[in-house]
């Protein structure tokens, strides 16, 4: 026995020895950079000291800086302001820190009332280019055309599509002389400029809803005297009543084909949630229960509702599969949570989460249970998500005005959108456009 | 005789067990039976005088039955008298039958007892000659029986010697057995000290090796964690990359530059792939360790793996 531990313990020795000698060095990296990435857009020439509607670089820097994904260079840091990728210094911008330089030029085509605008993305480490193009469009269509190169800049860096293109639509609420209020339906470009009404009236306009296909938004509106819900086309302006039931008609949503509305009646006596299907005006309802229940939601596979129910005493979210609709509650936490939302890949919900007396921006995964705050504003309410899943915007209030906010989905960068109009409440942002 | 037949018998009847004695024994045993039942008849018919004693007694009842009539006395006594006579006469007759008979017997007596002497010796003859073939066979068997004890003595000598021999071989199988097992335990034994201090100087060896390995491995952990940590500053993760990962070969110069860096296995999306890339190519210098064998070790080529 112990000759035969001896020997063992020889084997075991030689063993060891040969198997320390391999082992392939591999540093894994899990954890990233906090901060933004940086870029530098560097203003787009003008050839021939053309004069240019629109400031090409500083929307596209905007749009990038406002993401929270970028971290734009300012210009009066820049060392020189190449147009094109031979003219750039690559140890100029190395020594910036930046990773990525965008370069572009504007030209102006006189026979076709044109500009051109040509642009390059650079890898500054790489030293190479990633993407560039040539495009071309009216002086009035700068500003979209800036958001689309600012889209395809996001989608060839980080994989993801940009959402700078698309819209959102909000209510407005101003306070006219003579006591009188003036509720406006406005869309703008996800920026929040080119605003323009879409519906005005001096009753309250509520809850707008974007149709998946871009063209449509649903909403309801109290200018008949009493509350409604329409759809309006978008581009042409024209409105059509879906349904004017006595009692409440509130909270519209489109199904993810846009056959169905799901919405919120109260004809039956109570509130409670039906479906409306929009190509033969059916009525379904799905709902029975007492309490309240509203504020329904599709998910994005269009095989469930989530909805908020005060049936168990405080307003909770619920989530119901529409083939056997038995409601499941999902919120736990907090005496208030309400208005849920999908997340673009259907995993998560945000909604309006109650802490401390304050209402906030929260997020929960649905498989997990597990939720997190993403908003610090006092009144944050009515989120609603870009169609790149990347962004939120919510309504708040700021020096006690209503104002729209932007957040990211990680609870990151945040920023305000610009009101100049009165308060400014229930945001709703486009699907892609383009 | 009686006499005889005990010596005989005690001659015969002396502890020579083998059957041819036992048989002898029998037989003359038998032989002296019949002559004693022989003799025993003789005997008896010599000692019967009074055969005739019952005529006598009749003789008397008839003399009594007489006595009854006197007046015959006379007649009684003539006839006495006769009867006295024919008594005498009887009695003269009877005692020449009888000494004839007793001649005869006599004769017949001095026939059978020189029969019988004759016979005894004939039996005599014939024991003496059994006894003498007896003791001629005994002397034989003790020959022969002296012949096998010496002949088993010696056998019996020669088993031992060999016996003695075995042993003595089997002793020195067994102790060469256990000499050699002791060789090979010794060698087995010293083989195992060799290998053994082998592997003490190999351990030794070793923890020289692993004092200067643990050196390095605490150099090269220094630097690993440093370049880990620079890259971590500088990778953006791209939002798109979850669940993917990518993994780079970089090759560095002794100073520090990189010298090289390719995508070793792809993570199926560009932007992931490129967000690694940038990472490695936006550090200036790597932080490497300034032995030139702890540079070439682990920091001339390495991989490095992005999972967001």
């Amino acid at each position: 026995m112990f000759m035969f531990l001896r020997c063992l313990k020889v084997l075991i020795f030689g063993f060891s020895i040969s198997t320390s000698v391999m082992a392939e060095l591999m540093i894994e990296i899990t954890k990233g950079s906090d901060s933004a990435l940086p870029i530098a857009i560097v203003p787009f020439a003008k050839q021939g000291g053309l004069t240019v509607p629109e400031d090409i670089a500083r929307v596209i820097s905007n749009d990038l800086q406002r993401s929270g994904d970028f971290d734009t260079l300012a210009t009066s840091r820049m060392l020189s302001l190449p147009s094109a990728m031979e003219q750039i210094h690559y140890r100029d911008w190395r020594l910036l820190g930046q990773n990525y330089v965008l370069v572009g030029q504007v030209s102006y085509d006189a026979g076709t009332q044109r500009f051109r605008v040509q642009y390059e993305l650079v890898d500054v480490h790489g030293q190479k280019r990633l993407i560039g193009e040539i495009l071309s469009a009216p002086g009035s269509g700068l500003r979209k055309l800036a958001h689309l190169i600012a889209d395809k800049v996001y989608e060839a860096i980080t994989g993801v599509r940009g959402a700078f293109s698309t819209k959102i639509a909000y209510i407005t609420l101003k306070n006219l002389a003579g006591g009188k209020q003036e509720y406006r339906l406005q869309v703008a470009d996800a920026d929040g400029q080119n605003a323009y009404t879409l519906f005005k009236s001096h009753e309250p306009i509520l809850s707008p809803a974007w149709s998946n296909d871009g063209q449509h938004l649903a909403y309801q509106s109290f200018h008949s005297g009493r509350p409604a819900i329409y759809i309006q086309h978008v581009k042409s302006g024209g409105q059509r009543k879906v349904t004017g039931f006595k009692g409440l008609n509130s909270a519209p949503m489109w199904s993810p084909d846009d056959s169905h509305l799901v919405m919120t009646l109260s004809k039956d006596g109570n509130a409670e949630i039906y479906t409306y299907d929009l190509r033969n005006n059916s009525l379904d309802r799905l709902t029975n229960h007492y309490a309240i229940d509203t504020e329904a939601s599709w998910s994005p596979d269009g095989k469930e509702l989530v909805f908020t129910s005060d049936r168990s005493g405080k307003p909770q979210i619920y989530r119901m599969n529409l083939r056997d609709r038995k409601p499941q509650r999902l919120t736990f936490e907090g005496r208030y949570n309400a208005r849920p939302r999908f997340s673009v890949d259907g995993k998560s919900l945000y909604y309006v989460h109650q802490v401390n007396g304050d209402f906030h921006i929260a997020a929960i995964n649905m498989a997990t249970g597990e939720n997190r705050v993403l908003t610090s504003t006092p009144l944050d309410e009515s989120p609603s998500v870009a169609p790149n899943g990347r962004m939120i915007i919510y309504a708040t209030n700021r020096n006690d005005k209503g104002v729209l906010a932007v957040v990211s989905v990680d609870g990151g960068a945040k920023y305000f959108l610009p009101s100049d109009y009165g308060d400014v409440k229930e945001p709703a942002w486009s699907p892609f456009l383009n | 005789m009686e006499q005889d037949s005990r010596r005989e018998g005690r001659i015969h009847s002396r502890p020579q067990d083998n059957a041819l004695n036992k048989r002898h024994l029998l037989a003359s045993l038998g032989l002296h039976l019949i002559a004693v039942i022989v003799l025993a008849f003789s005997w008896s018919f010599s000692s019967t005088p009074e055969v005739v004693v019952p005529k006598y007694l009749e003789a008397r009842v008839a003399t009594e039955a007489d006595l009854a009539p006197l007046r015959e006395k006379k007649q009684a006594e003539e006839r006495a008298r006769q009867q006295e006579a024919d008594k005498r006469r009887r009695a003269q007759e009877e005692k020449k039958r009888q000494a004839d008979e007793a001649k005869r017997r006599k004769q017949e007596e001095v026939k059978k007892k020189e029969a019988a002497r004759k016979e005894t010796e004939r039996k005599k003859a014939l024991m003496e000659k059994k006894k003498k073939e007896a003791e001629r066979k005994k002397q034989e068997a003790d020959k022969k029986k002296a012949e096998q004890e010496r002949e088993r003595k010696q056998e019996q000598l020669e088993k031992q010697r060999l016996e003695k021999e075995l042993k003595e071989r089997e002793r020195l199988e067994r102790e060469r057995i256990e000499k050699e097992r002791q060789q090979r335990e010794q060698a087995l034994a010293e083989r195992l000290a060799q290998a053994e201090a082998e592997a003490e100087r190999r351990a030794d060896e070793m923890a020289r090796q692993s004092e200067l390995a643990a050196l390095e491995a605490s150099e090269t952990e220094r630097y690993l964690g440093l370049i880990k940590r620079k890259i971590e500053n500088r990778w953006h993760k791209p939002p798109s990359g979850e669940g993917l990962s990518v993994i780079l070969a970089i090759r560095l110069l002794p100073t520090g530059e990189l010298a090289g860096v390719r995508v070793k296995l792809g993570s199926g999306s560009s932007a992931l792939d490129q967000s690694a890339l940038v990472a490695v190519r936006s550090v200036k210098k790597f932080p490497v360790p300034e032995s030139t064998a702890v540079f070439e070790k682990n920091f001339r080529s390495f991989d490095m793996k992005f999972t967001p």
